[in-house]
This record gives structure tokens, C-alpha cells and sequence, in this order.
């Protein structure tokens, strides 16, 4: 992760350097000269284009909704680097040690038109006080918006429902405690160090019973002992998670084994087939096997 | 500084997430070499490693060396090796996960069947 953010960092800097190099006086304050108009356009294109890329890369590791966000850190980060670094610049222009101008009377409004100089001798930007566009800007700023939110949208049309609202999710009881269960996603176990495959599942018990559950276990396969009731279900709020590991050797008739300990020390267990809970799982053993 | 915090702690935020001890096991004559890890890769050195019978003797227990390796002799009975790392944290390997494994070893043993747990 760390490298897409010094990744995004990098983008988004050389994007801004480029937008202030197509600036005539941002380019006077670097290069001491200003670059011919095609050369600034160029670098106008190429900030924009890094500047999207720098999104495009947000998006493709973070996705919508936290790309942004990231995108939107990293640019002021880079941002607000460069405006304090510009101003120690080594090699910009000596300023000019002139006495202030006197206005006079009528030209005033002329100077203000003709001079890109300030009055104590710097360089001072001139701006495009009326855009070129008007109309097109004005349908550009809607369409700004609309993308990013017609894209989250989408995104939310496309998130997985969560496990435990699914259709296929199991109603039961074990001991005086009800209970939703169901696998994290239907899809394999998956791979994890050794060569070891990981099945998640979530469980959800009724809102009173949590004070009364010390914790809940899975296991693939029966446990000999309480000592080896499997992996526990941890996470914050209503919703606890656990990963069990496939055995090697596993078959369907092994089972998945629920149990669930009360602060009373009493221990309840229930078994459940495979297939029932999670047919992905099933299938992955009987092809392994 | 907010913003450089935040993105610091979205960038370390993985390295918090629990993680589970996985391991495997082969036969090498009469010994068993066993290797245990925690799912994310890293070494489990440390971790109680136990070998049970399936009546509940305990024929072997020790901690898993500075290669995250361990090995005992073959038991004799149809055994489980146990790997645990604290409370809901655990791995365990039945006899026939091992690799190099004969599926019909404890066959004349007329090993048990694992005990009834409540």
C-alpha cells in the first residue's frame, strides 16, 4: 500500500510542477524566462493528465469511495509542498531594486491592462478575469460532480451484500442463543501461507445474548476437545468474524462444528453439513479430493 | 500534519489485523517434520505445539524452534498435532494431513473414533 501512496504523491506533484511551468510567471520564477505558448500548452495538457492519472491510480487501489479521499490527501499534500518550496527556489530572478511608480492621472486603468509588473519592480500574474467559455465551463463544473457521484453509485450498486443479510444465510439456535451464520462470500476458501486454504464465515447472535457468550468457535471437522473447538470469531459490534483452515486430508462428511461457550461455562455445540453452509466450500473439497 | 497522520495510518492499518497459526507436516521415515506459520506468512516461533492422542494423552508438547519447525517420532496411535497460539487461535493437523501419510496406518489399530464433545 505504502508504494501506490508515494506513487500517488509523485503524480500529483510532477502534475502541479507541471501546471505552474505552463504559468508565465511561475515559469519567469523558475526558468527565469517565459516558454513559447505551444510549450506552455503542452505542459498544461501534461499536469491535467498527471493529475488524472494520479486519480486513475487512487481509484484502481482504494476503489471510488477511498480513492478519492486518498486522491484528494495526496494533492494537497503535494500542493501545498510546492507552494512553500517555490518561494526558496534557487535560481529565480533577482528582483529589480526600483522606486515605486507614480500613477498618473487617466493612465492608471491603461497600466492596469499593459503592465504584468507590479509596482515594486516583481513579477506580478496577470488573470483571465473572464473565462474563454462560459458556456462550456458552466456545463463542466455539473459534470464534475455528476461523474464522481454517478461512479460511487455505482459502486454501491455493485458492492456484495453483507453475508449475513443474504438469502442463504442460516437461522438457528444453539443452547438459549440464537443465531445468524454465514460464509463471508460464496466464493473458494482462500490461500494463505503454507499452501493453507481459509474459509471465512460471520456470525451474528441475538442482541441480548452477547453478555452471555464468552466466545464462539468453528472448526471444519468434529473437535476432540474443548481445547481444540477451532478458530474464534472476533470483531468489533454485532457482526464477529473467523477464518477456518481447510485440513488437508478434509472430506465432506467431516462437517463445520459451531460451538459456543457462556460466561456460565457451559458449552454447547452443533454441527452443520458443508454443502448446507457453504457450497463453495464443498465444491472445493470434492474437486481437491 | 491531520492529513500525513491519517494517510501513515491508513498505510500501516493491515499490520494490526489478527492473524490465524497455519502449519504442515511430513513423514520422513519415522519421524514427522512439521512447519507452522501464521497465515499472513510470518514465522510463529513460539507457538506451544502438542501432539494428542485421540483418547487425550499428550505425547509430546514443545514450542516451535527459531525456523518455526518442529519434529517428533511417529506415534503408534492414531494422534493430532496441535498448534496454539492463545485463546481462539489454533491449527490443528489430524494424522491422515500429513503428507507421506499411509490412509490405512492405524487401520489395525482399530483407532476410535474422535470422542463425543458435548
Amino acid at each position: 500500500m505504502t508504494p501506490a501512496n508515494i506513487a500517488l504523491f509523485t503524480t500529483a506533484l510532477l502534475g502541479f510542477i507541471a501546471l505552474a511551468l505552463a504559468m508565465p510567471a511561475h515559469c519567469r520564477h523558475v526558468f527565469r524566462r517565459t516558454l513559447p505558448e505551444p510549450q506552455r500548452r503542452l505542459l498544461r495538457i501534461a499536469g491535467w493528465i498527471l493529475l488524472a492519472v494520479a486519480l486513475a491510480l487512487a481509484v484502481w487501489q482504494w476503489r471510488f469511495d477511498v480513492g478519492i479521499v486518498t486522491w484528494l490527501g495526496w494533492l494537497s499534500v503535494a500542493g501545498v509542498a510546492l507552494v512553500f518550496y517555490l518561494p526558496n527556489w534557487p535560481w529565480q530572478p533577482i528582483a529589480q531594486q526600483r522606486p515605486a511608480r507614480q500613477r498618473k492621472k487617466g493612465k492608471a486603468a491603461q497600466d492596469d491592462d499593459e503592465d504584468d509588473e507590479g509596482t515594486n519592480g516583481e513579477f506580478a500574474p496577470t488573470f483571465d478575469t473572464v473565462p474563454r467559455h462560459p458556456a462550456r465551463r458552466a456545463a463542466l463544473l455539473p459534470a464534475l460532480l455528476v461523474i464522481p457521484l454517478g461512479a460511487v453509485a455505482v459502486q454501491l450498486w455493485n458492492a456484495p451484500q453483507k453475508p449475513l443479510l443474504r438469502d442463504d444465510a442460516l437461522r438457528g439456535d444453539i443452547g438459549p442463543w440464537s443465531f445468524v451464520l454465514a460464509e463471508k462470500d460464496r466464493k473458494s476458501p482462500t490461500i494463505e501461507a503454507l499452501n493453507t486454504p481459509m474459509k471465512a464465515f460471520s456470525i451474528r447472535f441475538c442482541e441480548s445474548c452477547n453478555a452471555e457468550i464468552r466466545m464462539a468457535y468453528m472448526k471444519l471437522r468434529k473437535p476432540h476437545s474443548q481445547r481444540t473447538a477451532g478458530n474464534g470469531f472476533f470483531g468489533r459490534g454485532q457482526e464477529k468474524t473467523v477464518e477456518v483452515p481447510v485440513p488437508a486430508a478434509a472430506t465432506l462428511k467431516d462437517g463445520l462444528w459451531l460451538t459456543v461457550e457462556g460466561i456460565d461455562g457451559e458449552v454447547h455445540q452443533q454441527h452443520f453439513a458443508i454443502e448446507q453452509l457453504s457450497p463453495a466450500l464443498a465444491e472445493f473439497i470434492r474437486k481437491r479430493s | 500534519m491531520k492529513t500525513l497522520v491519517f494517510f501513515i495510518a491508513l498505510a500501516m492499518g493491515s499490520a494490526a489485523l489478527a492473524h490465524a497459526p497455519v502449519g504442515r507436516c511430513s513423514l520422513d521415515g519415522q519421524t514427522v517434520n512439521c512447519e507452522g506459520r501464521y497465515d499472513d506468512g510470518t514465522r510463529a516461533d513460539g507457538v506451544t505445539v502438542s501432539v494428542i492422542t485421540y483418547d487425550g494423552e499428550t505425547l509430546h508438547t514443545q514450542v516451535l524452534d527459531r525456523a518455526s519447525r518442529f519434529q517428533f517420532a511417529l506415534p503408534t496411535r492414531p494422534f493430532y498435532v496441535l498448534m496454539d497460539a492463545g485463546p481462539g487461535e489454533m491449527f490443528e493437523m489430524d494424522w491422515r494431513d500429513i503428507r507421506g501419510m499411509s490412509e490405512t496406518r492405524f487401520e489395525t489399530e482399530k483407532a476410535a473414533e474422535a470422542p463425543a464433545y458435548r
